[in-house]
């Protein structure tokens, strides 16, 4: 009687070579574009050279945020009718005013910020961030953002 | 004897390296380099002393020319200094005026004309005063620069 040697039968491998070559050359891809400080943009523009589509609106609601160092004054309409003036703990109220007006005025795109001269950039940011869009919520707002040519208050 | 001569020789066994732990790190890698992968076209180099402001913005960077204006009110232009504020501010902001003509002139015509050439992207130190803000903004509008990008970092 023979005695045969069952043969062990060896397990397939996959051929990992190709795919380790994709995502080497794709991490070197990665490298390069990546950027470790997220940047990003704030657009805006300066009233007297922007175009705007004439849209009739016999009430425009003429939004302008005026900012100093303690507040931000919330107006509106052609005479500059305050509505609230909000302080540095009242971030929720104005988006919840600047909500209100949206909805009075839904096809508005426009926010005029006026500034005092003393106020910090990122302040300004501040409330640019909150008339452009609710952060709770994500409503868009006010997406357009305009500086006010006639200079500091 | 014969038999021995005519012996087939075994082949070697290729020598196989364990690759998994490799994979795992590629894998890892790409990962984390997918979740910073940044599509815009603008090469941010920022300038010393400066600190931006934060923003929830997620509107992407796009390339136009970059102005900044450090701590120490340095004015930039495209990385390249341009004057400093405190040794005089109308002096410096004519100096930003003329460079920035410069870089308007170089633009093709017809992206002169257009908006693509009335972009200019701002990068303010943080603690930058309005003044000082609206001064550099009022410099480049008047050479034709109308279409101002705030650069911010993102907070979340």
């Amino acid at each position: 009687m023979l005695r045969s040697r069952r043969k062990m039968k060896k397990t397939e491998k996959i051929n990992l070579i190709p795919i380790m070559d994709a995502v080497f050359i794709f991490n070197f891809f990665l490298l390069m574009s990546a950027q470790f400080i997220n940047v990003h943009e704030i657009g805006s523009s300066v009233p007297m050279v922007r175009e705007v589509a004439q849209v009739k609106d016999e009430k425009p609601l003429n939004l302008v945020l005026e900012v100093d160092a303690t507040e931000v004054r919330v107006k509106k309409g052609r005479d500059g009718a305050l509505v609230r003036a909000f302080n540095d703990e009242q971030w929720r109220e104005l988006s919840a005013t600047l909500m209100q007006l949206k909805k009075g005025h839904p096809h508005e795109k426009v926010a005029q910020i006026r500034s005092a001269g003393k106020v910090p950039f990122h302040r300004i940011v501040k409330v640019i961030d909150h008339a452009k869009e609710d952060s709770v919520s994500k409503t868009r707002l006010f997406e357009e953002i305009v500086f006010d040519g006639k200079g500091v208050i | 004897m014969r038999k021995r001569m005519f012996r087939r020789r075994e082949k070697p066994e290729a020598l196989d390296i364990d690759i998994t732990s490799l994979l795992d790190i590629l894998v890892i890698m790409l990962v984390f380099l997918l979740m910073n992968y940044n599509a815009s076209d603008l090469q941010l180099e920022l300038s010393k002393n400066l600190e931006m402001a934060e923003s929830e913005s997620k509107k992407i960077t796009h390339y136009a020319p970059v102005v900044q204006l450090n701590g120490e009110q340095t004015i930039f232009l495209d990385n390249k200094e341009v004057s400093r504020m405190p040794a005089g501010e109308a002096e410096a902001l004519g100096a930003l005026e003329a460079a920035l003509k410069t870089r308007h002139a170089v633009l093709p015509e017809k992206e002169r004309k257009s908006e693509e050439g009335s972009l200019i992207n701002l990068v303010f130190d943080k603690n930058t005063d309005y003044a000082q803000v609206e001064k550099v903004m009022d410099a480049s509008a008047r050479v034709g620069f109308t279409q101002f990008k705030f650069i911010v970092k993102a907070n979340y």
